[in-house]
């Protein structure tokens, strides 16, 4: 479980998070939504334990972020975190990489190789598994990064913008695929920043709506239409939420054009 | 004993080198004299280096040609074997035998013949490199052999510079190192570093090496280097003192005070960068002016241990020599607090990296980045050729 209590946070003089608490059960797959520049990002750095919170504290399984040794050793056994820009060796090949990353996390060394091969042809990477990263193409990168964070199989995924960045159609599917698999059987927990809402409705039980550094809501999709007092798509209820006035802005902008 | 006196002869090219290399500084000498002209003293000189070079290469050879530690495929086919201390080491003894002076006797009455001054020479050169070569393959239970040697090294030159008593000390820290070397191969292979070598750790410390694995993977891990123990660090920093104590005696001057002003600065500066290079405050300087928060405890307690270096290499000499504490003794006090105060002050580095209210800096996040360039794209499509051709 991921319990985030009472955060606040600012790099400089502009706060990004202000008091946000956010709890989020183990097998749930949460998406965390919201307009670019609002503190998604921070948010998911403050539970990878990247960032320490200027005020408030965060919490997995019980154990509380960077309280002791013992502790954040045990947290980061279980927590993975894929930033939106993630380091990638760009002179070792993609499947050096992976089996170096499932090292790390002490996947044992039969499954790992077999779990590798799993990865690289789920992503469609075989035939540059074995090549450096450095001539990948900007969506194959973005491949490998995913690849890495799910061949570590912590039960934790803090994952930063996982569909952007040049991912293929067929990455896309399988991305999602994997993630609603896992969310269905409830194996692991996830946590994933989302811009476009389109993915997230079929696989997140959980949406939560951060703008202006405040959870405005956290529910499941219909929880979030009612709040909206919205029966439209996804994509509507989030611009309903945070943008009340956008609706009525793009039909006055059309008006003023049409006339 | 037969087999044993030949299985340490130094390799036959080293002394073929060696005896023609010698020979060669008499032919000069002959040559010279034939010509009619005094024999130079620079060509007598030429014959000590050489003296001395062959002793280096006979001690590292005593110990790299026949310990395990310095070969893999040796020391792996010993553990499949039931060798045990008791006997024979197969390759050839790594102790010393009464054969190791078919080479050392002849060494020292040629540096006799040619420097009666330097007979010793050889002996110790040779007995100092098979110390220091002995000394890296110990384990933690041979820690405490390590660190009488490095206390009692510099009695071979101080305080009486005498190559009698810097053989007697070498003598004697070899029947130490002979020790620690019987209890080493009591415990092999079970006890040893290549034994008990934690493979996961091993692993991690080559990727980190070859840059396979970094953001965020190398700062979010659960694997961290040990912690130094107070004691440690007093020893560690009473060894570097004694060391520099034994520097000083040596130059015939003391240092300056400028220098531990300069120490100090570069200590403190190190520990800084140590423990907020990578881990930047949590909010920014301006985000700290504005919002009034100038000094945030948690964060800036790491920069409690370097003001402490830089005070005592600056004020605390001054204090002292005011105080009428001679120079020498207010050097080398300062100098070991320096050290003393930089590996034990709180917070371990380790305490740090897991719970220290820091955030990662961006350049980390973003260092990696770069455009694919025409040649990455060929040795792309190169490997994709291979991997098609290969099936």
């Amino acid at each position: 479980m991921i319990n985030v209590v009472n955060v606040w946070h600012h790099y400089g003089i502009k706060p990004i998070l202000r008091d946000v608490s956010l709890k989020v059960e183990p097998g749930e797959l949460v998406a965390v939504m919201g307009p670019n520049g609002m503190g998604k990002s921070t948010l998911l750095g403050l539970m990878a334990g990247v960032l320490w919170p200027i005020k408030g504290y965060v919490e997995i399984d019980g154990h509380q972020r960077r309280n002791s040794v013992e502790e954040e050793i045990e947290i980061r056994k279980k927590i993975v975190y894929l930033p939106d820009n993630p380091y990638l060796p760009l002179y070792n090949t993609g499947r050096e990489f992976l089996l170096a990353v499932g090292r790390l996390y002490e996947v044992e060394e039969e499954r790992l190789m077999e779990h590798a091969e799993q990865l690289v042809k789920l992503f469609d990477l075989q035939e540059n598994a074995d090549a450096p990263i450095r001539s990948y193409s900007t969506g194959q990168k973005k491949k490998i990064g995913i690849c890495s964070a799910l061949i570590t199989k912590a039960p934790i995924l803090i994952l930063d913008e996982p569909f952007s960045g040049g991912l293929d159609s067929s990455a896309l599917l399988a991305l999602s695929q994997i993630l609603k698999r896992l969310a269905d059987r409830k194996d692991v927990t996830v946590v994933m920043a989302v811009p476009v809402p389109e993915l997230v409705e079929s696989l997140a039980h959980k949406i939560a709506i951060i703008a202006h550094g405040k959870i405005l809501a956290y529910d499941t999709a219909d929880g979030l239409r009612r709040t909206a007092g919205s029966t439209g798509d996804l994509a509507k209820v989030l611009e309903a939420l945070i943008h009340p006035e956008v609706f009525k802005n793009i039909e006055s902008y059309l008006d003023g054009r049409i006339s | 004993m037969n087999r044993n006196w030949r299985q340490v002869l130094p390799p036959r090219l080293i002394t073929i080198i060696f005896c023609t290399g010698y020979l060669l500084t008499y032919l000069m000498d002959l040559y010279i004299i034939r010509l009619g002209s005094p024999v130079p003293k620079e060509i007598g000189t030429i014959r000590m280096p050489l003296i001395v070079v062959a002793s280096v290469l006979y001690g590292y050879y005593r110990v790299r040609a026949f310990h395990p530690f310095y070969s893999r495929k040796y020391r792996e086919w010993l553990c499949l074997t039931p060798w045990s201390v008791d006997k024979p080491l197969p390759k050839g003894p790594v102790h010393l035998i009464w054969a190791d002076l078919i080479t050392l006797v002849p060494l020292t009455v040629l540096a006799y013949f040619n420097y009666s001054f330097y007979t010793c020479v050889p002996i110790i050169v040779f007995l100092g490199v098979y110390l220091v070569l002995t000394c890296i393959t110990f384990e933690d239970e041979q820690g405490s052999f390590t660190v009488l040697l490095l206390f009692l090294a510099p009695f071979t030159i101080y305080p009486f510079a005498n190559q009698y008593i810097a053989l007697l000390v070498l003598v004697l820290l070899y029947i130490l190192c002979w020790v620690s070397l019987r209890q080493f191969f009591r415990g092999f292979p079970w006890n040893t570093k290549y034994w008990k070598t934690d493979i996961v750790k091993e692993w991690r410390a080559q990727a980190i090496r070859q840059r396979v694995i970094g953001w965020p993977f190398k700062y979010l891990n659960v694997y961290e280097a040990s912690k130094i123990s107070a004691s440690e660090a007093f020893l560690m920093s009473l060894l570097l003192t004694w060391w520099l104590h034994v520097i000083r005696w040596v130059i015939g001057e003391s240092f300056s005070l400028g220098w531990l002003v300069m120490l100090a600065i570069y200590v403190a500066l190190f520990r800084a960068i140590i423990y907020a290079g990578i881990y930047r405050p949590p909010i920014s300087l301006l985000g700290r002016i504005f919002t009034g928060r100038l000094i945030i405890p948690s964060y800036d307690k790491i920069f409690i241990a370097p003001i402490c270096i830089f005070i005592a290499g600056t004020i605390l000499p001054l204090a002292l020599g005011h105080l009428g504490l001679d120079q020498v003794w207010n050097f080398e006090l300062c100098f070991f607090l320096i050290f003393f105060l930089a590996l034990s002050l709180p917070p371990t580095l380790k305490k740090w990296r897991f719970t220290g209210a820091y955030r990662i800096g961006r350049h980390v996040q973003s260092y990696q980045s770069r455009p694919v360039s025409p040649q990455d794209q060929a040795i792309a499509t190169f490997f994709s050729k291979k991997f098609k051709s290969s099936g």
